[in-house]
């Protein structure tokens, strides 16, 4: 497989990295557009393609896929591009600045065929994969209660770049940060009917830091999130999901599982029982996984499911929180069955 | 074989850093958070016989540092493992300012971590696009709190020795050893979690015996691709090997890991932390019972 990788900053740069180490992956081009990366990489890296435009690493390279690690308002003119020109494409998260942007991103993928996956790496924490299969396995019976947590203490005062201003991140703490849980939660209970949030500025201006949501899913489901970027206790990201069922319950963090059932049988497992080693391991295994599921949909046409739709979905489901923190009621999310 | 100490004192709990839960992550960075119980930690090692004491170039390094200057006994008794660069520092640097600003603030020092002294002396604003010399330089800021100390070893952090790897950057890691080896006289030394592979990456750069420091535990934990393969690797390198998270962040008991390291015949050192002096003698004695 011939990738380029476009925006090559610490993302782009991990991703081509673990690529990089995969068997019949060829990393042939980057393009940035700072021209200070490129050359910095070009004397290390000399093997490479180095372009200033993405357009001319798509049209010069005979790519398979591209990487697309750039801001979020480059996504989707990006991946469009890509797709025009049937390359398959990662894009990071999240998909694009609004919905709309998606929905029209997602005619052309169809149109043209193409495979696309999108960076919602928490799905590969073994932890949620765990709590995944107990879902599937329906092993806590009718859900009762779902507490979602996910906190960093990233924004800690007010800052500059284009993640604070809105009409180049979509929003702040919501669309860039609390999508990796709200992700979890469409993996875990499929699409919210509605959605009833706050949201809170505490450094940011234009921005979001802090947000409380109660989702209600198809199933009658109920599931709170609170989550910010400007929790000072935690210096790592944290994500916690409580689900509590008619059986039992569990608590599953990105380093930890435990399952408690009413017939008092339990298990409980920290992050050295979790950790399954990869091919390679630069900045933990979750990301290992996520690069070769993408191989392995690419070259061997083995199925993902963080693909496009759930891209568009958890996107309706963070333009819900927007709306309804902003008009103050609560906003029912049309399932529009793309 | 190459030199160092056989157990060496890591450096994890004097700066929150616990693989297993933040909240005990944030206590023991509490507790340490007063310099007295960082000196008396050390003090305690030093009575058990443990010199070598492996420290990250974190922010807070410059206190730690001049407090033990500023001790004699200390100063004189104390051999010093160095792991470079500290990386949340920079990516915390690349989330709030990019790329191109955090690449100029290594070379500018214009970042409050990089200290003015060392700008003087190397006359500041070179800008280059040259990577091997924005690593160099990096690697200068990231030693000088250690100035005047007796360094042994300065090694790649695992977290960048691994993205070079993935990479296969030789260049890099034959620039990190020749300018450790050639600017300072001491043993480079490379961080990874990728043990095989790297070992591959040093024979692709003309480097047959180095310093590595790794993951070695019966749980397999930070164990790439696998125990098994990390095991079969071992035994055919000729490195020396620095072993870390042998009890694998605390969930396997002392007597069983060490027994397991031990088992591997070719680890003879091992990086150790010590949130508390409880089981401090213990872990000790076992070491020394098990690693000869």
């Amino acid at each position: 497989m011939k990738v380029g990788i476009i925006g090559f900053g610490k993302m782009g740069m991990l991703h081509g990295a673990l690529l990089n180490s995969i068997p019949g992956v060829e990393l042939v081009g980057i393009a940035d557009t700072t021209k200070l990366v490129l050359k910095a990489f070009k004397s290390v890296l000399p093997n490479i393609k180095y372009f200033a435009e993405y357009q001319d690493l798509i049209d010069q390279c005979q790519l398979d896929a591209v990487i697309i690690t750039t801001p979020t308002f480059s996504h989707v003119p990006i991946a469009t591009y890509a797709a025009e020109k049937n390359i398959h494409f990662f894009v990071e998260k999240p998909l694009s600045l609004n919905v709309e942007q998606a929905e029209a991103l997602y005619r052309i993928v169809l149109e043209k065929n193409v495979k696309a996956m999108i960076g919602f790496c928490a799905r590969y924490y073994t932890s949620f994969i765990k709590a995944k299969e107990i879902l599937i396995n329906n092993q806590l019976g009718k859900i009762i209660s779902v507490k979602a947590e996910n906190y960093l203490s990233d924004v800690m005062r007010k800052e500059k770049g284009w993640r604070f201003n809105k009409n180049l991140s979509g929003g702040g703490v919501v669309i860039d940060y609390s999508v990796h849980m709200i992700d979890l939660l469409y993996w875990f209970f499929g699409m919210a009917k509605q959605v009833s949030a706050q949201t809170k500025q505490i450094y940011s201006e234009s921005v979001e830091d802090e947000v409380n949501a109660r989702f209600t899913f198809g199933n009658g489901i109920e599931a709170e999130l609170n989550s910010s970027w400007s929790n000072p206790n935690y210096r790592k990201t944290y994500m916690k999901i409580e689900i509590s069922g008619e059986l039992g319950s569990m608590s599953v963090t990105d380093q930890t599982f435990s399952i408690n059932y009413n017939d008092g049988s339990f298990e409980k497992l920290l992050y050295p029982d979790l950790y399954k080693g990869y091919y390679i391991d630069i900045a933990g295994v979750n990301y290992s996984a996520q690069m070769q599921k993408f191989n392995d949909y690419i070259m061997k046409d083995i199925p993902i499911d963080a693909d496009i739709t759930s891209g568009i979905a958890v996107q309706r489901m963070v333009h819900a929180i927007y709306q309804s923190s902003e008009y103050q009621k609560p906003i029912e999310i049309t399932d529009r069955s793309i | 074989m190459i030199e160092i100490d056989s157990i060496i004192l890591g450096d994890n709990q004097f700066f929150g850093v616990n693989h297993m839960s933040q909240d005990k992550g944030r206590e023991t960075y509490e507790k340490f958070k007063n310099l007295d119980e960082i000196k008396k930690t050390i003090y305690f090692a030093l009575d058990n016989g443990v010199k070598g004491i492996f420290f990250s170039t974190h922010p807070a390094i410059y206190q730690i540092t001049n407090m033990i200057r500023a001790d004699k006994y200390l100063k004189n008794n104390l051999s010093f493992y160095v792991n470079v660069p500290y990386i949340i520092k920079y990516v915390q640097m690349l989330n709030e300012m990019g790329m191109v600003k955090t690449i100029k603030n290594i070379l500018t020092g214009k970042n409050i971590f990089f200290n003015l002294l060392y700008l003087m002396q190397t006359g500041g604003n070179i800008i280059t696009n040259n990577f091997l010399k924005i690593t160099n330089r990096l690697i200068d800021v990231e030693l000088n709190p250690f100035h005047d100390l007796n360094v042994k070893a300065v090694f790649l952090h695992n977290g960048l020795a691994d993205l070079a790897l993935g990479y296969k950057m030789t260049n890099v890691i034959s620039n990190f050893y020749n300018y450790i080896q050639k600017k300072y006289k001491l043993i480079p030394a490379f961080g990874t979690l990728n043990y095989p592979l790297f070992c591959d990456l040093l024979k692709d750069a003309g480097i047959q015996e180095s310093l590595i420091m790794t993951s070695v535990n019966k749980k397999g934990l930070f164990m790439n691709p696998s125990r098994e393969a990390v095991e079969k690797s071992i035994k055919i390198n000729k490195h020396t090997l620095l072993a870390m998270g042998t009890l694998a962040s605390g969930i396997l008991q002392p007597e069983e890991a060490y027994e397991y390291v031990a088992s591997l015949k070719k680890v003879k050192h091992i990086v150790v932390g010590l949130s508390s002096k409880n089981h401090a003698d213990e872990t000790f004695k076992l070491i020394r019972k098990y690693i000869k």
